[in-house]
């Protein structure tokens, strides 16, 4: 730290002092180190995709190069800000410490609390509270369907716990599955005796003593203490291995979570790993705690008959009372097999004689109590609860993507818990005939093929519903397809709702994508037209497999991906890249309007990168000090057409090779972006340099007609500037009273392309200057930039478009400049916008059609 | 026949034999995994692999050691040779010992449709 100091101060200058070059040379830098941090973070996010094998040197490579590019981007951000945002490094060395400790761990359990509450948990959590919790927590918070109360006391609690009690040097081994078998059922009964024996970390004591109190109704009565360890209910399902203590009070859930700890290390567990061939080296178990609930009914559904895959029907069984009658399969139960389309009738029952059901006994433990001669033969299940089972059920299904295994029961108030759900299992002989399954698909009408890029594979089916704007992302119906203009780190937050993602505009490297691929929601990128094909309302399917859309719910295909198998997601690699994945790439800065985009909210690599990313655009956006400009040696001034004085600085390649003049014209610049821009604005009739005080018809005239442009006066234009390389421009145009600044990349490789245009000012009263910030902002939205505006100051952002559509845009800003330059003195009332909106957007159409 | 193709997969990280070996017996191939070069030498000496791949690098004998064992045994097996530690010098190495050199990570396609040519010779 100390170091960088010391090198920072070295380049320490007054801000005035910069020369310009070097600001933007190193503001060029850092957009490039931005480039190649947000692109090691998309490769790591591919290679999660499972169609890549890494091994660890990949991710300790991968790590170690990122780690530079962050912290050159903070240097970077330092070097054009005098410093201002030194705290940054701190950010950077945290995160980077943190990520290391990841990587050095022998013990890879993440560092966590010792306790969640269930209200809090998501699949993604799995390493922190095990499989099963986390599902629950899934099945509550993003589904929406009831699961029991409670807490989990976590995988770092069990870690802190091994450690507290020295039991590694018996727990290594085990794990490691070496042992010969009488060695190993020794070593693991030494092991449970000691875990029985041990004592509970302090710490972790006084979590569980703190978020006990949070269910009050239930301090006093039975609690369930069950196994979630990490990998159980997952394709691998440990049915029945792990211990589970029933109605236990809550001063003995210590001595219940000790006994499931110790079932973690049983021999039938260890022989178990070892028949399955399951690698991953450490074992750690979460256990989740509880309330007990006294349920009318309990039961089973399987989404699947596990005999017969492609049936149209779901099994299901009940008993009344508690569950474990039918999950140990003691005595008769009621049987059903249920269509699993709406509105899931009965195809088949059989009402079993339920002469026992277990139920809640006073102290401690269950008891299996006799039931009442009226009601064991009576249904344990009407109708309409059975269709609510079933539509959880199949709600589960679709979500989790593949067939499952769910324990449910009817609690005292009539409502559907779900108590646990986990993949089906079925004999691995039984296998759907898939290629059958996708011929079917064929009959059904194609909306878009190979439009676009696969971001995340799998196939989603849902209704079309179109967001263009954030009040609109808040209305997104559960399961639905997602449909955007292009693909936005704001509309992250709704993808896990979504069953498919589809958009016009967007890269496989980007941040939503990444999420995508995290929450493993099918997306398809890029595909220019779907927001014109895929109408709102409309029903499809989205084969991010094969790349196709159809019109109409495809089952076959949907059945099909319900077997595929993903046991990669279970190997140590890609849960350690997961993890790291999460680390950096979680982002805590996402709106640079809110007060939270601050360095105080920096966590991760992400932050950093995006608050520096901002910093730089806003330093580089303020524009440039007329003091500056001292410091650049030959000022190049550009001949135009137009009375614009403008000044223009190479940075490297802007301007052709073997000019010495300091007076050049448009075809001498190599830049191809400001060539562009500029020629659009001087292109006959766009300047509009009528005085301003025309009546609309006058000035609608002067628009469309070719005035000339020469003898205008010049003298309150002020100096305007241009910074260019062959690529890039950064153009400050202050006319008159309106500023217009276009930061902007242009390359072959549309990673590395943006605009960025800012708009403020004019002569005008605040509401007419406004009114014209709304106009542009209709403008740019029609033309796909994201717009922010604050009064009278508009920001429109572009990026990763490709060279062609950047040209395009270009000419746009062009003529935009000319077009709005002096409106606000039109722009009489509020209509008024809608009027020069779509006169606007008329000629750009009319120009792109007589361009084709 | 694929099926009366053998492929050892050698490798001392045991992800690249998890993730091969599924994918390669779904293509057909008869597929036997090891971590530890020393072991993988032994069952060469009982057996003729027809495919091999390798890591380069690993504790004991390295890839390229067993590559020079089948060559100085006049073996006309077919190696692939997988490695994080790419160098020029390596892969020329490799060509002289008639391999076919990849690096990680790589996608798990690009080794199946090298096996699946390699496999060709056989057929």
């Amino acid at each position: 730290m100390l170091n960088f100091l010391k090198i920072l101060h070295r380049h320490k200058k007054p801000d005035e002092e910069l020369a310009l070059q070097f600001l933007f040379q190193t503001f060029r830098e850092l957009l490039d180190y931005n480039n190649q941090a947000l692109e090691l973070m998309a490769d790591m996010g591919e290679k999660l995709s499972g169609d890549y094998l890494f091994d660890k040197h990949y991710i300790e490579t991968i790590i170690s190069e990122l780690e530079e590019v962050v912290y050159r981007i903070v240097y970077d951000l330092n070097l054009i800000t005098s410093h201002k945002y030194i705290p940054l490094f701190d950010v950077f060395e945290r995160a980077k410490n943190e990520i290391q400790g990841e990587l050095d761990s022998r013990f890879t359990i993440p560092k966590g609390d010792y306790v969640y509450p269930l209200s809090e948990l998501t699949k993604e959590m799995s390493d922190y509270v095990g499989e099963k919790m986390a599902t629950l927590g899934e099945l509550q918070n993003r589904l929406g369907l009831k699961v029991p109360e409670g807490f989990v006391i976590s995988t770092y609690a069990f870690k802190k716990f091994i450690e507290y009690n020295r039991l590694e040097e018996w727990a290594f081994p085990l794990g490691e599955g070496k042992l010969g078998q009488d060695v190993m059922e020794r070593k693991a009964g030494e092991l449970k005796e000691r875990i029985l024996q041990a004592k509970i970390p302090p710490e972790v004591e006084k979590a569980m003593r703190k978020i006990l109190p949070s269910w009050k109704n239930a301090s006093q009565s039975g609690w369930a203490v069950r196994s979630s360890a990490v990998g159980e209910d997952s394709q691998v399902s440990y049915a029945g291995q792990y211990a589970t203590v029933l109605n236990v009070p809550p001063s003995q859930i210590g001595i219940g979570y000790k006994q499931v700890v110790a079932s973690l290390f049983s021999p039938q567990v260890i022989t178990y790993r070892r028949e399955k061939n399951i690698k991953q080296k450490e074992m750690a178990m979460a256990v989740g705690c509880t309330p007990m609930i006294s349920p009318i009914v309990s039961g089973i559904i399987y989404t699947a008959d596990p005999t017969c895959l492609e049936g149209e029907e779901v099994i299901l069984s009940a008993s009344w009372g508690l569950g474990k009658l039918v999950v140990e399969g003691e005595g008769e139960v009621d049987q059903y097999k249920v269509s699993k389309t709406f509105p899931y009738s009965i195809l088949w029952q059989h009402i079993g004689r339920k002469t026992k059901q277990y139920a809640l006994s006073g102290e401690k433990g269950l008891s299996l109590i006799s039931v009442p001669p009226d009601k064991q033969e009576q249904p344990c299940l009407n109708e309409s609860l059975m269709r609510e089972v079933v539509e959880g059920a199949i709600r589960i299904e679709q979500y989790m993507k593949s067939f499952q295994d769910i324990e449910w029961s009817i609690d005292q108030d009539g409502q559907v818990i779900y108590l646990q759900a986990r993949p089906l299992q079925f004999s691995g002989k039984l296998k759907l005939d898939k290629s059958r399954l996708v011929t079917k698909a064929q009959n059904y009408p194609i909306l878009l093929k190979d439009a676009g890029v696969i971001a995340s594979r799998g196939i989603g089916a849902g209704t079309v519903f179109q967001v263009q704007s954030e009040e609109e992302s808040r209305h997104f119906p559960r399961g639905a397809v997602l449909v955007l203009k292009r693909t936005s780190p704001r509309m992250s937050r709704i993808v896990p709702l979504a069953s498919a993602v589809v958009t016009d505009i967007g890269a496989v490297t980007g941040h939503m994508a990444t999420i995508c691929r995290e929450f493993r929601v099918p997306t398809i990128v890029d595909t220019y037209k779907a927001t014109q094909i895929l109408k709102p309302g409309m029903e499809v399917t989205v084969d991010a497999e094969e790349n196709v859309i159809y019109q109409g719910l495809v089952k076959e295909l949907l059945t099909a991906q319900l077997i595929e198998k993903i046991p990669y997601e279970e190997t140590y690699e890609f849960k350690l890249l997961r993890r790291l994945l999460k680390k950096i790439s979680t982002l805590h800065v996402t709106d640079p309007q809110a007060n939270e985009f601050d360095l105080a909210h920096c966590k991760t690599f992400h932050d950093i990168i995006r608050f520096a990313h901002e910093m730089a655009v806003r330093k580089i956006a303020q524009g440039i000090q007329p003091s500056q400009l001292s410091f650049v040696q030959s000022l190049t001034k550009l001949k135009l057409s137009i009375p614009l004085n403008l000044t223009v600085v190479d940075i490297g390649g802007g301007i052709k090779e073997g000019i010495s003049s300091n007076e050049i014209s448009l075809e001498e610049i190599s830049c191809l972006p400001l060539q562009i821009l500029l020629e659009a604005l001087t292109a006959p009739g766009v300047w509009q340099s009528q005085p301003i005080d025309l009546d609309l018809k006058g000035f609608m005239a002067s628009f469309t007609s070719k005035l000339p442009t020469q003898g205008l006066s010049t003298d309150r234009l002020n100096v305007n500037l241009a910074i260019v390389s062959r690529e890039y421009v950064n153009l400050s145009l202050n006319l008159g009273y309106h500023f217009n600044m276009v930061d902007a990349n242009m390359s072959d490789d549309r990673d590395n392309n943006y605009i960025y245009f800012r708009f403020f000012g004019g002569v005008t009263e605040f509401t007419r200057r406004t009114r014209r910030a709304k106009l542009l902002a209709q403008i740019l939205e029609e033309n796909d930039f994201a717009v922010e505006s604050k009064g009278d100051l508009i920001i429109g952002r572009i990026k990763k478009i490709d060279r062609q559509n950047m040209e395009g845009k270009f000419c746009l800003i062009g003529r935009l400049i000319g077009y709005t330059r002096q409106l606000d003195v039109l722009l009489r009332s509020e209509k008024d916008i809608d009027f020069f909106a779509d006169q606007f957007l008329k000629s750009e159409r009319e120009l792109s059609v007589s361009s084709s | 026949m694929k099926k009366d193709i053998s492929v050892m997969v050698l490798d001392d990280e045991p992800i690249v034999g998890e993730r091969l070996q599924p994918v390669l017996e779904k293509e057909g191939f008869q597929v036997e995994v090891f971590t530890d070069s020393q072991k993988a030498l032994k069952r060469l000496e009982e057996k003729n692999f027809q495919i091999l791949v390798t890591d380069l690098k690993m504790s004991g004998p390295t890839g390229m050691d067993v590559l020079k064992y089948l060559k100085d045994h006049e073996r006309d097996t077919e190696a692939i040779m997988i490695t994080g530690y790419a160098t020029i010098e390596r892969a020329r190495e490799a060509e002289i010992l008639n391999a076919r050199f990849v690096t990680k990570p790589f996608k798990l396609d690009q080794i199946v449709k090298l096996v699946n040519k390699a496999a060709k010779k056989f057929k």
